[in-house]
């Protein structure tokens, strides 16, 4: 059998080369910012940046019980299908991520490899291989196939963030820039964010809106991100037309 | 609004696929003495309709330190709304879609609007520059008309995009120029 090929980076140096090379140190939110406006008497939270947020906040908190001097480096990950040239003739699904902390020009994706998009063997023929294990129904041969996949890009993306998982508790002495404006902190960091659209969610978790039972990723209620579904616009459709 | 929980959610996507492994072993000839019974069924469903697929889930794995100190909602709360595919891709190409229906089969019943396809083809030919599309979407100029791409055969069909392709082109084209053209 062959190997499927999978291409990454280490996440630690790309994170400290974007670090010191990409992020200003005036972009970088390093404590919580807490806005609170009063509109019509009622004051009320005011969300700018990820920093602004309730989660950002109490993470930060529970960081300054570890070390009372430590700040919390958020970062999100992304994986999605795209093109690698103009005519659309080669595909592939690259990981990036972004530091949550910046805002401004600084908040760019950072890359960090290429998941596996293409496998080795085509259905057909992983079909024929399991039949001749004994797998008769076509059902049972399809999960086997969809599971494999899945779990080689879900392996792939846990290689790649796995590295980072040792400074959630401990921390890691960071600097933030170049020249005088440099600053230096002792960072916790943490995966906060993942962006999937709805067919990379379909694929890596199930929470695919197109099924018949369509649920939301977020939460369980029916239809809650597929407006072309909602009652009233089929109705209103079909007597139209 | 019920949030998925995310220790609910990895437990049952665990156990989901550990039974259907199961139910493969036994339809391949191994592991003979597993019976489904009624309480495996209910946790195929379960699994069903809350959108998770069975199986070990290594994402699960990534949230683990906020889950274990109750920051966030886990990996259901890292997860972003998609928005290109909820709002351009969804409800504004089903609005566009739906609104250029509508002119289809006026102009179809009433002749004194018999033009008013060819209008907003015309409108929409000048209103296009092909090359001024958004990136990353490609340009297009619709040299047949806009009205071509509505497909009377998936006007019956149960899709979740109604029967009108090219969504994302069109709808960022009239989202991002001039409405008032038409």
């Amino acid at each position: 059998m062959q190997p499927i090929s999978m291409v990454h980076m280490d996440i630690r140096e790309r994170l400290a080369e974007a670090l010191l090379y990409e992020v200003d140190p005036e972009e970088f939110q390093a404590k919580p910012v807490i806005n609170m406006a009063t509109v019509d008497d009622i004051t009320t939270r005011v969300y700018t940046s990820f920093a602004s947020g309730q989660y950002f906040e109490t993470i930060s908190k529970h960081i300054r019980e570890l070390n009372k001097d430590g700040i919390a480096l958020c970062l999100t990950f992304g994986i999605d299908e795209t093109t690698l040239n103009t005519t659309r003739s080669r595909t592939s699904s690259p990981l990036i991520m972004f530091i949550a902390n910046t805002i401004g020009k600084s908040y760019k994706p950072i890359f960090l490899g290429y998941a596996p998009l293409k496998m080795p063997y085509s259905d057909e023929i992983l079909h024929e291989l399991l039949l001749r294990r004994g797998c008769r129904y076509a059902d049972h041969r399809d999960w086997i196939i969809d599971t494999t996949k899945r779990q080689a890009i879900l392996s792939f993306i846990e290689m790649v963030i796995k590295p980072l998982y040792q400074y959630e508790n401990c921390g890691v002495a960071i600097k933030v820039g170049l020249g005088v404006k440099q600053v230096e902190y002792t960072a916790f960091i943490h995966a906060s964010g993942f962006m999937i659209d709805t067919k990379q969610a379909g694929e890596l978790l199930g929470t695919s809106h197109n099924s018949k039972y369509c649920k939301c990723r977020i939460c369980l209620e029916m239809n809650m991100a597929r407006f072309s579904s909602l009652p009233a616009v089929r109705i209103l459709t079909r007597r139209l037309l | 609004m019920i949030y998925r929980n995310h220790n609910k959610t990895e437990r049952l996507a665990v156990l989901a696929g550990a039974i259907r492994e199961c139910q493969i072993l036994k339809a391949m000839g191994a592991n003979q003495d597993f019976q489904m019974d009624e309480e495996m069924r209910k946790t195929l469903h379960r699994a069903k309709i809350e959108g998770v697929k069975g199986g070990n889930n290594r994402l699960f794995r990534i949230a683990r330190w906020q889950v274990q100190r109750n920051i966030g909602n886990g990996l259901p709360g890292m997860l972003w709304p998609d928005i290109l595919h909820t709002l351009l891709k969804g409800m504004i190409e089903v609005v566009c879609g739906m609104s250029l229906q509508i002119v289809q089969r006026i102009s179809k019943i009433d002749p004194l609007y018999a033009t008013s396809m060819g209008r907003v083809d015309k409108a929409m030919a000048n209103m296009l520059p092909t090359m001024q599309a958004f990136f990353p979407v490609r340009p297009y100029a619709f040299t047949r008309g806009i009205f071509d791409l509505i497909k009377d055969k998936s006007l019956h069909a149960d899709k979740p995009v109604s029967s009108f392709m090219l969504g994302t082109n069109i709808t960022q084209d009239f989202t991002c120029y001039h409405p008032t053209h038409l």
